[in-house]
């Protein structure tokens, strides 16, 4: 028997890494023998000399005993499992049931009663084995067994649900998702307790064999769509998934746009919401951040709020916040059209403000707007990037050096500071953080060409943008739905909220069932309440 | 395709170039164009414009310093002296915030309004909403030079005084899109207000401080014939122009009534102007109908009685009558159809019109006016009782 070499601890006698790379088809053309020396050989071969593979020889029966060796990867099980799950049934209940012989207890094993984990798996195998391995289950091996045993252990730590740091409410569900999937399906599925709610999973990543699950509701989600979306994965083609935009950037309709066509998330609620619109929401493993498809312009400006607060605040809050998309975007360039074109068009008091405050300003006032854009980006981004603890350092620097010196060197106006401001602060109003990064470049570009035109340049920019916007999809669906083209009765849900009792119908695009399952009905519908 | 539409699109950015950018610093803010005759009877231009002073923080304006720099220059015609005046400046005389035209009457009487008209015309920064006032013989160098000293530009504080017509009722300026309507509409003369400097008046003795020694007052029409000015309508005169143009929109007027006098509060009014043939006879019915509230009184009256009322109508309408009966005869002293009967003739008989357009003053003198004043008062206040 060759046990004797994998008894000792993997320290000891340690499998020398085997130099063969091994790919899908290699893997698949070993099966597992019934010579428990040749499938550890086999083991050790593919994942050998791997200080995190923990190999347990032991002997099954007190007579005719028969040799065995479990596998597993450290810190992806949990410990507790393989020992009294595992270990403790085979080694010591085995015998107070009475069984004594290996291969009474082999039987008993096969017939899935002495291993009391409940996620058994057989399979003759190699492929199978070691994919069990890596995700953290472990691998028990028999003699004169020509299957292996691949039983879910699995148990690794992981950050506790938190709450939502990019996307935080005021009167919502505070819950976020966090890095494990299982977690995140778990935190769907406790709010819809529906047998129509689907998770498929779908393995991305050559090497890195990532878990992509697609989730949907079968019956509300249009099955096109669905399609479409599985398709569009089964067609990624990459090494590794490491986050949610490696998916998005390749199931994107328009790649080179700078409009996201897809929604992130990392609110559980959020994904809920859409799903029970009809959208596909895409879960990664290892990332927070869910993908909802489609995600065309209108939800993009939507925060989970909106529906938490009553409808009319939240009217109200979503066309400021249209307003102040407006604004992030057109401000400095309008600024700009405006004092150095169209003076005709400022009150005569104003432009007797703005000539003060430029007066002694050295820079032409496009030269001024760009360099207090651009700190003001340079700022965000340290903002971003810099470790908590110097955090204070960048915005003494930032709010004082910047803002206050800068205007009593006379380097910029300080009006100019007061826009810049402005857009800075409107850009923070809209809620979804990758919209903001259209606005923030577009912003720059019509800046630019309002410099060389005025507001016909403006104009010309805009339109440029709208007639772009006009002309991508998302998903099939036209990206500026259902403003244009119009759907009279998607427009409940778009610069304002209508309130609960009005959504009696789920986005026409999207949803295959267009009517919600129960019929709305409005406060005091069919009589007033008695009380 | 793609590539010609991308070269027109690099085409559309770097052929068209920022030709008019200009930066707000270097821009010369006039509100205010003087235009007067030089004394080798040329045209002289004195512009106001906004002073450029650097704003500190913390700090309020200096209040030494003048709410508006002049510069003047002469020249054969307007754009000649502001090319002049450009010429001696670092600033970019900018006309778009120009909000009031002064002309000196003695160029208006002289060369007529044309040159000016033409050249706000074709002037496009100068906009048509910009008030035209003319300024007495002998006063326009004073008029235009003087800062009252309250730290408000000539300009502003003039349009602010116009556009206040609660307290300045009797208004006959008119805007620069009015005056070329005025100028070349049939049967219609051209009359806009004038504007005069007086000293505050010493009545209420040393009160008012040293900053406002004189003020701004616009009053008077200049009455132009053709192109040029003939002369004015003062006092009740002008108060009786705008009576007939329905332009009082508010403002106190006053009454002696039983040996005291009675204040009352214009609150609205409307004026009609009809023109009838009658028997080859011309024919013009001015219908106007005033309602007013009693502001203030000073006798012993109550108004409670309805014949009180009807006495305080009757003297308010004979007092409007006998304004408006000076503006006609004023005007018809002057052989100038300011009040623009013609134009109502022509509404009404183009055919007519037009066979006696053109010796419309044969016939101007001898018209029928018959003057209809209908007065109401509204709400005669709280304090009914004497």
């Amino acid at each position: 028997m060759s046990s004797n070499s994998n008894d000792s601890s993997t320290e000891n006698n340690q499998p020398k890494v085997s130099k063969e790379v091994h790919s899908e088809t290699t893997l698949v053309g070993m099966k597992v023998s019934s010579s428990l020396a040749e499938n550890v050989e086999m083991v050790n071969k593919v994942v050998g000399g791997n200080i995190d593979l923990v190999t347990r020889a032991f002997s099954l029966g007190r007579k005719e005993a028969l040799a065995a060796s479990i596998f597993y990867i450290d810190n992806l099980i949990d410990t507790k499992n393989i020992d009294f799950n595992i270990m403790q049934p085979l080694l010591i209940d085995s015998y107070a049931t009475g069984l004594s012989t290996g291969s009474e207890i082999v039987a008993e094993i096969l017939a899935g009663n002495l291993i009391t984990r409940a996620q058994i798996k057989k399979s003759k195998n190699m492929k199978e084995l070691v994919d069990g391995l890596l995700v953290g289950d472990a691998v028990l091996l028999i003699e004169g067994i020509a299957e292996v045993l691949i039983i879910s252990s699995k148990g690794y730590d992981y950050r506790s649900v938190e709450e939502s740091n990019a996307e935080p409410v005021v009167k919502g569900p505070r819950d976020a998702f966090v890095e494990v999937l299982s977690v995140n399906i778990g935190l769907i599925r406790r709010r819809i307790h529906s047998p129509n709610l689907v998770f498929e999973s779908v393995k991305v990543g050559k090497v890195t064999q990532t878990t992509v699950c697609i989730s949907y509701i079968k019956g509300i989600c249009s099955s096109k769509l669905v399609n479409e979306v599985q398709s569009r994965i089964n067609k990624i083609n990459i090494d590794g998934i490491l986050g949610s935009n490696y998916i998005e950037e390749f199931i994107n309709d328009e790649p080179f746009s700078l409009f996201p066509q897809i929604r992130n998330t990392e609110r559980p609620d959020v994904c809920c919401a859409a799903l029970l619109e009809g959208r596909v929401v895409i879960i990664i493993d290892n990332t927070p951040v869910a993908l909802i498809i489609p995600g065309e312009f209108v939800s993009l400006l939507q925060s989970s709020e909106d529906y938490y607060d009553g409808y009319i605040f939240s009217s109200l809050i979503r066309i400021l916040r249209y307003f102040s998309f407006a604004i992030a975007l057109t401000l400095p360039a309008f600024y700009i059209a405006v004092s150095n074109f169209h003076q005709e068009m400022i009150p005569t008091e104003l432009l007797r403000t703005i000539i003060s405050s430029r007066t002694g300003v050295p820079l032409p006032n496009i030269v001024e707007a760009i360099l207090m854009e651009v700190t003001f980006e340079i700022l965000i981004e340290a903002g971003v990037r810099l470790p908590k603890t110097v955090g204070q350092a960048v915005s003494i620097v930032g709010g004082l050096v910047i803002g206050q010196s800068a205007v009593q060197a006379s380097l910029v106006s300080p009006l100019m500071v007061i826009v810049v401001s402005l857009t800075g602060i409107a850009t923070f109003t809209i809620p979804q953080y990758n919209i903001s990064h259209p606005v923030r470049i577009v912003r720059f570009l019509l800046m630019i060409v309002t410099a060389i035109l005025g507001l016909y340049g403006l104009m010309l920019g805009l339109l440029f943008m709208l007639l772009h916007l006009c002309s991508i999809r998302s998903f099939g669906i036209p990206y500026l739905t259902p403003l244009t083209p119009l759907k009279a009765s998607d427009l409940k849900d778009t610069v304002i909220r209508a309130p609960w009792w009005n959504f009696s119908t789920r986005p026409t695009e999207t949803s295959q069932n267009k009517k919600r399952m129960c019929k709305p009905s409005k406060p005091h519908e069919g009589g007033r309440n008695t009380l | 395709m793609k590539k010609v539409i991308f070269l027109l699109i690099l085409m559309a950015f770097t052929l068209t170039g920022c030709w008019d950018s200009v930066e707000t610093e270097n821009l010369g803010v006039v509100t205010l164009i003087g235009i007067g005759l030089s004394t080798d009877n040329n045209i002289k231009v004195v512009i106001h414009e906004e002073p450029h002073e650097k704003q500190t923080a913390g700090k309020s304006t200096n209040s030494n310093q003048t709410p508006f720099n002049l510069y003047a220059e002469t020249g054969s015609t307007i754009s000649e002296a502001v090319q002049r005046m450009s010429a001696n400046e670092h600033h970019r005389v900018y006309f778009a915030h120009t909000m009031i035209i002064i002309v000196e009457e003695e160029l208006v009487s002289l060369k007529g309004i044309k040159p000016i008209i033409d050249f706000c015309e074709r002037t496009p920064e100068i906009r048509l909403d910009t008030w035209l006032l003319i300024s007495p013989r002998g006063k326009f160098e004073k008029i235009i030079s003087t800062d009252v000293g309250i730290n408000l530009s000539t300009g502003k504080l003039l349009q602010e005084i116009i556009n206040n017509v609660k307290v300045n009722p009797y208004r006959t300026i008119n805007k620069m899109s009015e005056v070329i309507e005025l100028l070349s509409k049939s049967g219609s003369e051209l009359y806009t207000s004038g504007i005069s400097l007086t000293p505050r008046s010493s009545a209420i003795g040393t009160f008012g401080g040293s900053s406002s020694k004189q003020k701004f007052i616009i009053k008077d029409t200049a009455v132009f014939k053709g192109e040029k000015m003939v002369g004015w309508l003062k006092d009740e005169e002008y108060m009786g122009l705008s009576w007939i143009n329905g332009n009082v929109k508010g403002g106190i007027m006053t009454i002696p009534f039983e040996e005291n006098s009675l204040s009352l509060r214009i609150v609205k009014m409307k004026s009609e102007i009809q023109a009838v043939i009658n028997d080859k006879k011309l024919q013009i019915n001015i219908n106007t109908e005033i309602i007013s509230n009693i502001a203030e009184s000073q006798g012993k009256s109550s108004f409670m009685d309805e014949a009180t009322i009807k006495k305080v109508n009757e003297l308010q309408g004979e007092k409007i009558k006998k304004e408006i009966s000076a503006a006609i005869d004023k005007a018809r002293s002057l052989n100038s159809d300011i009040l623009g009967f013609g134009s109502y003739f022509n509404l009404k008989y183009p055919k007519f019109w037009k066979t006696i357009k053109n010796n419309w003053y044969d016939y101007y003198p001898n018209v029928e006016v018959n003057i209809n004043v209908k007065t109401i008062i509204k709400n005669i206040g709280k304090d009914y009782k004497p």
